[in-house]
């Protein structure tokens, strides 16, 4: 919200308009549009909206075809980006651009790399290493995960399962959660929790940032850090063992924005889109937390002085995973997640917990 | 037994110093979060405040114009509470009072309780509709209208037993008195059960005050926020929580409530006394 607001008034006074922005926590804000897109004229012109929720909108018919609209695509956003902005996915007309390119990534703290001698793990053999190095020293975390049932531990863990090259679903829909694949990241991400801790998100920042514990995954949003940081970002390890083959792990949540539907200002609104998400607009709102998705702007030679980290999302994003595109992705998260969280709470089995999410996943899909 | 009585003395005691810790620390922790600075509350925190800044009050004000929300918040919630208890009252009394044909005096009642039971989100999508149709959803008029939807089955409810447990012989010699049926409900009926309006009203501004699902699904523009919906905005999925705004708008939020407790508890304390002693 700082963001748009640092760079609204020169379009304001440029149009002769007022842009009136509405801040909302993420599902008040899904709520909101989707009762919204039911009037015939909107209340909103344009609205923003996380990745995953985009199959579910654009097959609401909540975001007006900017292609129809005229727009053409600009090659300067990040290829895995503008990706998401098409319906059908990468390949159709553009609905949405990239406002925030949020992207996860892998959060450590630079003093304890630094004092150990560590350099950035390139599998995950290699972080449970020095989680178990760092573990209990001093009172120190190894590695913190966010293991919190729907969103948080599914989002948590799919770049570990991604790593060693599984999925949860394969080319042809089918639910392969319970892969063997599957069951040795789990395994993984047990040992992680064992030489770590479970926090929230706000407990993930500050106890990284603060030196308490060493390495976890996070969003670019969480933490803008300036040129003091104590924590860092790098892309995430693609690799189960130092060994093994290398995958995309990077899970790309980026923020979109679209002209709605039913707005009765489309053009304007289209035109403070292409605005908002320019190179000149991303430039300044990066003073004030926004995370770019313009390559020109991730390799500004300025902002890198500053922002050391906008090179690992971009690496980040151009070897992202995007998360499966179906409507019905939030019932997904909560189930697959409820049995994510029993596995590691040692409720259930490995084995069980992943063959009941298979089983859930499934008649999800069924319905 | 004097020792027995001391150490029931004791117990009392320890009770009480228990419960009131219980009770006000988490007003004291808010207190403490949001005096803290940025470093310190993302680090370990410990029980008193290592560091002491205003900043959080001030950004609340300047960033979040939280001025407006606090605004908002007054004039939905005491708007909302006048009709509701107006419109509660005179329900109220009637139900408790009125001989009602074919026996429908419970099914009214049980129709009002409806109203309190059923989840809010129920209510909340076919008002949404009915606001749009109105075009009222750019107003703060559907959300007064919410919080007297669900304040008035409480007050009906609530008063329900008051207006029952008064001797119908003082309403009749008001009526022999020459008095109207208003003179009666206004100037006999309502003073003696001041102390529970007194209680509704206190009960029904903290739910209106309070009340977030209907002011987030009907508030379209950042200019008709409420406090909760103001500090909402605060703690997001894709942010880091803003704990000491969230600390200070709490703390503010307090003091309406506070005020209006203190206030309306003289009207309580009045009540309780009047016709305690005989002249």
């Amino acid at each position: 919200m700082d963001a748009i607001n640092s760079v609204k008034g020169a379009f304001e006074s440029e149009n002769n308009c007022i842009i009136e922005v509405l801040g909302l926590e993420a599902s008040d804000l899904k709520q909101k549009i989707s009762l919204d897109s039911q009037n015939k004229v909107g209340a909103y012109d344009l609205a923003m909206a996380d990745d995953p929720w985009m199959p579910e909108l654009y097959e609401a018919g909540l975001f007006a075809n900017l292609t129809e609209l005229g727009y053409t695509p600009d090659p300067d956003f990040v290829e895995e980006s503008l990706a998401i902005g098409m319906h059908p996915y990468s390949n159709g007309d553009i609905y949405t651009l990239p406002f925030a390119g949020n992207v996860q990534l892998f959060f450590y703290n630079q003093k304890i790399f630094d004092d150990n001698n560590f350099s950035i793990p390139d599998s995950w053999e290699g972080v449970l290493e020095i989680a178990k190095a760092v573990h209990g020293k001093d009172g120190k975390v190894g590695y913190v995960i966010r293991g919190q049932q729907g969103n948080p531990i599914v989002s948590d863990y799919l770049p570990i399962l991604w790593a060693y090259g599984g999925n949860v679903f394969d080319e042809n829909w089918n639910v392969i959660v319970d892969s063997n694949e599957a069951k040795e990241a789990l395994e993984l991400y047990i040992e992680l929790l064992e030489n770590g801790a479970n926090y929230e998100k706000n407990d993930i920042v500050a106890a990284v940032s603060d030196g308490k514990a060493a390495m976890s995954l996070g969003w670019p949003s969480w933490y803008i850090s300036g040129e003091t940081a104590t924590a860092a970002y790098a892309p995430i390890p693609g690799k189960a063992t130092d060994s093994g083959k290398k995958y995309a792990t990077g899970m790309i949540g980026n923020w979109m924005m679209g002209v709605t539907t039913n707005s009765a200002n489309k053009e304007l609104a289209m035109k403070f889109l292409i605005y908002v998400t320019s190179a000149e607009a991303q430039k300044t709102a990066a003073e004030f937390g926004g995370v770019p998705t313009r390559v020109s702007v991730f390799t500004d030679s300025e902002l890198n002085k500053k922002y050391p980290y906008f090179t690992a999302i971009l690496e980040g994003t151009e070897n992202s995973v995007i998360r499966p595109r179906t409507p019905l992705r939030t019932d997904i998260e909560t189930a697959y997640g409820a049995e994510l969280s029993s596995a590691i709470s040692g409720t259930k089995s490995i084995d069980q917990a992943l063959a009941d999410a298979k089983a859930a996943i499934e008649a999800i899909m069924n319905k | 037994m004097r020792r027995n009585k001391k150490s029931r003395k004791i117990l009392r005691g320890t009770c009480s110093v228990l419960i009131l810790i219980w009770t006000l620390f988490p007003v004291y922790w808010m207190i403490s979060l949001s005096i803290r600075d940025d470093a310190e509350l993302i680090s370990s925190l410990s029980l008193f405040p290592g560091s002491f800044t205003v900043k959080h009050f001030a950004q609340l004000f300047v960033r979040n114009n939280f001025l407006m929300a606090i605004i908002n918040s007054l004039y939905i919630t005491f708007t909302s509470l006048a009709f509701a208890l107006i419109l509660g009252l005179i329900c109220s009394y009637i139900l408790a009072r009125a001989r009602f044909k074919y026996k429908l005096k419970g099914p009214v009642l049980f129709w009002v309780l409806l109203v309190r039971v059923i989840p809010p989100i129920a209510f909340a999508l076919p008002l949404y509709i009915m606001m749009n149709k109105f075009s009222l959803l750019n107003t703060k008029i559907p959300v007064i209208l919410a919080h007297i939807l669900v304040n008035i089955p409480f007050i009906i409810w609530y008063m329900l037993s008051f207006f029952s447990g008064l001797p119908e012989e003082v309403e009749e010699s008001a009526e022999i008195d020459g008095a109207s049926d208003m003179q009666l409900f206004a100037r006999i009926v309502i003073p003696l059960v001041m102390p529970g309006i007194t209680a509704v009203a206190i009960l029904s501004f903290m739910t209106s005050w309070n009340e977030y699902l209907y002011g987030v699904i009907f508030v379209q523009s950042p200019s008709n926020f409420t406090i909760p919906l103001s500090l909402s905005t605060l703690n997001s999925e894709q942010e880091l929580a803003q704990w000491g705004s969230i600390a200070a708008g709490g703390i503010i939020s307090l003091v309406p409530i506070a005020l209006f407790a203190i206030f309306a508890q003289i009207f309580l304390i009045q009540g309780l006394s009047s016709g305690a002693v005989k002249e």
